[in-house]
């Protein structure tokens, strides 16, 4: 009994300092965003006189409300066509058997191993070639397909009941209607929480973008907090500040969905 | 209203070809049921008739017209599926509805047509659950209400009681067969419990490994099998096989009496066995014995007596069924009695005599 | 007779002629696969193929992406240059350094953590995944930029504890320091690692059949013992996972913290592979070399990848 109550202690010791290591420098982060000029290069674990005046340097110095805004149109976006693309690939993969579906199976695949760094400069070219830099298409357009998110949805695809697809068939519905009406609304869930990721990872996104904006107006949150982390002034506070608000749409996600968010990363990886 | 033919259905998945040309005709109005063992092609079948499926070669007729190329809504053809395929997220009366909704009849109409179905199945008071809050029972009804509401010309049912418990399987089937008289129109029926086919049907058709092996009425495959493997697939105990050089002498242990028991009396053969077993079963007996010529079930009326271990079996001549090497029926009687005198022949024990 | 005959004939033509146009409206059908699969196809194909295509090509010229310039065709001068690069050379040690060192982070402490916390009960447990996971979902960016104020050279928060302890005297530059430099990304990629890894262990752990386990404790078995013979074993699909995506995608998550914290140095000590391609490209315009680095290493790349598909297939008995 007091052996298995230690073995327990243990674990809980484990598991905190664990915890700690995860969430302290975001903890930092949010307490450094409200010190004051003198108390912003002290050591001090709460902030002795609380301030704004970090947020209001930040929002002057930045074009922090665009660029939230731009970060926004890019990641829903983003979300929107990585999951439409993949739920008509994923629906086609498990509805019919077709010549020459290995073929186009392994080649969506093996996409996974091509690095984007293999590909940014043609990539590069091209956009500016038909003119998309400084755009938010131009963000979009080269990740509007995600091998990541059809192989995820083909997978909970096929778990899905056939026999629901033939009686939806001798109902008279339509492939679309199939798609839409008769099996997402069965795995909505699990749709959601993809889209979930597909957002949280099309939010953090910052290579391309950088390479695509070379203007703040019309770059994402992410550039604008680059900039600022290599601009070399010593604003830590008001950093930390651009930062904080950089970081409060995903931890707002998180913090309502988080279940699900850690359930669908378990069931689906990293992309 | 909706006659079922099928013309040398053949079909491959793959290099593997599973049904090998398949001829099929069922009358309009019929209970024709399909039945066969597991694996021998009966769901493929059905599913192109439904249109689920492509064939790789034939044709398909309902009503006389084509259909092997139409789409499945095209058929006007109602499934009840084995695992009922109920969509999980609407309402009973979602579900049955939802044909009707697609196929674009106004409101008023439809919502009458459902709530009669509904009523006709006995779900009423259940319409506004998921499918998810009801007994298996339950589903099955909701599963045939969605298939009867459209008025279809042909029903086709994939094995619908297999997930139901014995008794209301029972239940089921009774009032499937009173469903059917009161619908008048065709059913095909898929099973591969042959008890089940036989007190359903009215035409029966038998598949094996992609053939079609017999088809015909309940009495007709019973009394008068085509081959070995209808007569051993249906009966229960199975047909007795004794084998005798090239050919296969089956009798039914229903045809065969224990000597003592006295019935029987103008039985035509006697075979003398020894009993291994005896099963009493209350109205009727199963005894095992084995012979020269292999094991043996009989089956008689319950005497609740133990027989004697050395004991004979009584049979007629017209019970006999005789097969080939290749499984194929024997009518030749000539043949079958200088078999059956040959077999006596070489009884070394001697005591199966003609009487 | 005859008239009779033709209209026999031509019954039998026009039975035909429908049932041919019946499976010609059929094999429009036989479209729909490839039209639902078009979009994604199409998009893949022309921003990962075709530009992969360009990237191998751009290898073998010289160019520096001046609209209005075409590449020139240099033959292997762009491979022998790479080799003659220092940067080049120090960035495939440290993709391994890394890709090793990641290995700890992904697989053995997590490994270990989901052992040791196995059997925690449900609300708990989903407390602390809570926690764990947040280094997941951060920018690389946010991480970037709160790493570099902890360890800022003069007044970081590391920086002032290591003096108040007594530890170091001084002010320790981390990021200008060729030996802090890539230990501290490397920290900083598995610190965003182990609480996601740790949660993939322990959901593959609480999949593990119970029985095993009792099994071996009935057999005697020690806690040791039974890591080595059940666990890890019973485990080895999760662990080729993840080690596939270390693998993959070490060098992908480090790219950021080099770009943000150390840009490659200092003299090229913090640099990976992806970085200096990116350096090649986009500093120094030169795509040709920055194409022959990228065509190297997805060779060798999809060489290991390969390799772990098999070993993955091979393990795969283990998984239920
Ligand atoms: N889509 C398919 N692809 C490949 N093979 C298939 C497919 N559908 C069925 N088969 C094969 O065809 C054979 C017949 O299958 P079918 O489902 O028609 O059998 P069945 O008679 O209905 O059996 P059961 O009584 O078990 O339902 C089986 O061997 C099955 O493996
Ligand atoms: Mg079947």
């Amino acid at each position: 009994m007091k052996r298995i109550k230690s073995i327990t202690v243990l674990q809980h010791f484990l598991l905190i300092m664990m915890s700690i290591i995860a969430i302290f420098p975001l903890y930092w982060m949010i307490i450094s965003s409200f010190k004051n000029e003198s108390e912003i290069f002290t050591s001090s674990f709460i902030p002795q006189a609380p301030t704004w005046q970090n947020y209001l340097y930040a929002f002057a110095e930045m074009p922090i409300i665009q660029m939230l805004f731009n970060s926004f149109v890019v990641a829903t976006l983003m979300t929107i066509l990585q999951l439409a693309t993949s739920l008509l690939a994923g629906y086609a993969l498990v509805r019919w058997n077709f010549k020459g579906k290995l073929l186009i199976f392994t080649l969506l695949s093996l996409t996974w191993l091509i690095p984007f760094q293999a590909v940014m400069i043609p990539n590069y070219v091209l956009i500016n070639q038909i003119g998309l830099n400084e755009n938010p298409l131009g963000i979009v357009l080269p990740f509007a397909a995600s091998t990541f998110a059809i192989l995820s949805i083909y997978q909970s695809f096929k778990s899905f009941p056939t026999a629901l697809i033939d009686a939806a068939r001798l109902d008279g519905e339509s492939d679309l209607g199939i798609l839409f009406r008769i099996i997402l609304p069965n795995i909505r869930s699990t749709v959601v929480s993809l889209g979930i990721i597909l957002f949280i990872n099309a939010w953090n996104e910052y290579l391309w973008p950088m390479l695509v904006t070379k203007e703040m107006e019309n770059a994402p949150i992410q550039i604008g907090l680059k900039s600022f982390v290599n601009s070399d002034v010593n604003m830590w506070g008001s950093l930390m500040a651009a930062t904080t608000i950089s970081c409060i749409p995903i931890l707002l996600i998180y913090l309502f969905l988080q279940k699900h968010i850690v359930d669908s990363f378990v069931r689906f990886g990293i992309k | 209203m909706g006659s079922i033919k099928v013309e040398q259905i053949k079909k491959s998945f793959g290099q593997k070809e599973i049904l090998k040309g398949i001829d099929v005709d069922i009358p309009d109005g019929s209970f024709a049921i399909l039945l066969g063992p597991s694996g021998c092609g009966k769901s493929t079948l059905l599913r192109m008739i439904a249109g689920l499926e492509e064939p790789t070669s034939g044709s398909i007729f309902i009503n006389d017209q084509d259909i092997t190329y139409s789409e499945p809504k095209d058929r006007d053809i109602g499934m009840v599926f084995q695992n009922y395929a109920l969509y999980p997220h609407m309402t009973v009366f979602k579900n049955i509805e939802y044909g009707l909704k697609i196929k674009k009849i106004d409101k008023s109409k439809r919502l009458n047509m459902v709530n009669k179905v509904i009523e006709m199945v006995e779900l009423t008071e259940h319409a506004n659950k998921r499918p998810g809050e009801l007994s298996g029972g339950q589903r099955q009804r909701v599963a045939l209400a969605r298939a009867i509401v459209k008025r279809p010309h042909a029903f086709l049912m994939d094995e619908p009681l297999s997930n139901l418990d014995a008794k209301l399987r029972n239940q089921m089937r009774q009032e499937l067969i009173e469903l059917q008289k009161e619908l008048q129109t065709t059913f095909l029926y898929v099973t591969h419990d042959q008890i089940e086919a036989m007190s359903m049907g009215s035409y029966i058709i038998i598949m094996n490994n992609g053939h079609i092996m017999q088809k015909g009425t309940p009495k007709e495959i019973y009394t008068n099998p085509a081959n070995l493997f209808v007569a051993q697939f249906i009966g229960s105990p199975p047909t007795n096989i004794l084998s005798y050089g090239d050919y296969s002498i089956g009798i039914r242990p229903e045809n065969m009496s224990m000597k003592e028991d006295g019935h029987n009396v103008n039985a035509d053969y006697i075979l003398t066995g020894a009993v291994v077993s005896t099963e009493h079963l209350g109205g009727e007996s199963i005894y095992c014995l084995t012979t020269d010529w292999g094991k043996v079930f009989v089956k008689g009326e319950s005497t609740w007596q133990t027989p004697n271990k050395e004991s004979q079996i009584a049979f007629s001549k017209k019970d006999v069924l005789v097969f080939d090497k290749k499984g194929e029926r024997v009518r030749d009687v000539d043949l079958i009695e200088n078999l059956l005198a040959e077999m006596q022949v070489s009884n070394h024990r001697r005591e199966a005599v003609v009487l | 007779m005859s008239e009779v005959k033709r209209i026999i004939v031509s019954e039998q033509e026009k039975k035909v002629t429908e049932q041919k146009s019946r499976r010609a409206a059929r094999s429009l059908i036989k479209w729909k696969p490839y039209l639902f699969l078009l979009p994604a196809i199409l998009l893949l194909g022309v921003w990962m193929y075709k530009p992969l295509l360009s990237t191998f090509v751009l290898a073998f010229q010289k160019w520096s992406m001046v609209p209005g310039t075409e590449p020139i065709t240099v033959g292997l001068d762009n491979f022998i240059r790479l080799f003659q690069t220092k940067d080049f050379i120090h960035s495939i040690e440290n993709t391994i350094f890394y890709t090793i060192g990641i290995l700890p982070f992904s697989i053995i402490i997590p490994m270990l953590l989901a052992v040791a916390t196995n059997g925690l009960n449900g609300r708990v447990k989903n407390v602390y995944r809570a926690m764990f996971f947040i280094p997941m979902i951060l920018a690389p960016v946010t991480v970037g930029a709160i790493w570099r104020w902890l360890f800022h050279p003069a007044n970081g928060l590391v920086n002032l504890t290591l003096q108040k302890l007594g530890i170091t005297d001084g002010n320790i530059s981390f990021f200008t320091d060729p030996v802090y430099a890539k230990w501290l990304i490397l920290f900083m990629t598995g610190w965003g690692l182990i609480g996601f890894s740790t949660i993939i262990f322990s959901a593959a752990l609480t999949n593990i059949n119970r029985d095993y386990f009792e099994a071996a404790a009935l057999d005697g078995a020690t806690k040791w013992k039974q890591l080595l013979t059940i666990t890890i074993p019973l485990l080895s699909p999760t662990i080729l996972f993840m080690l596939t995506m270390s693998i993959l995608f070490s060098s992908q998550f480090t790219f950021a913290y080099i770009d943000i914290l150390t840009a490659g140095g200092p003299f090229g000590s913090s640099t990976n592979i992806y970085y200096e391609m990116y350096k090649y490209g986009f500093n120094n315009l030169n795509a040709g070399l920055s194409s022959a680095a990228a065509t190297l290493f997805f060779i060798v790349f999809a060489i290991i990848a390969i390799g772990l598909n098999l070993l993955t297939k091979k393990f795969a008995f283990y998984d239920n």
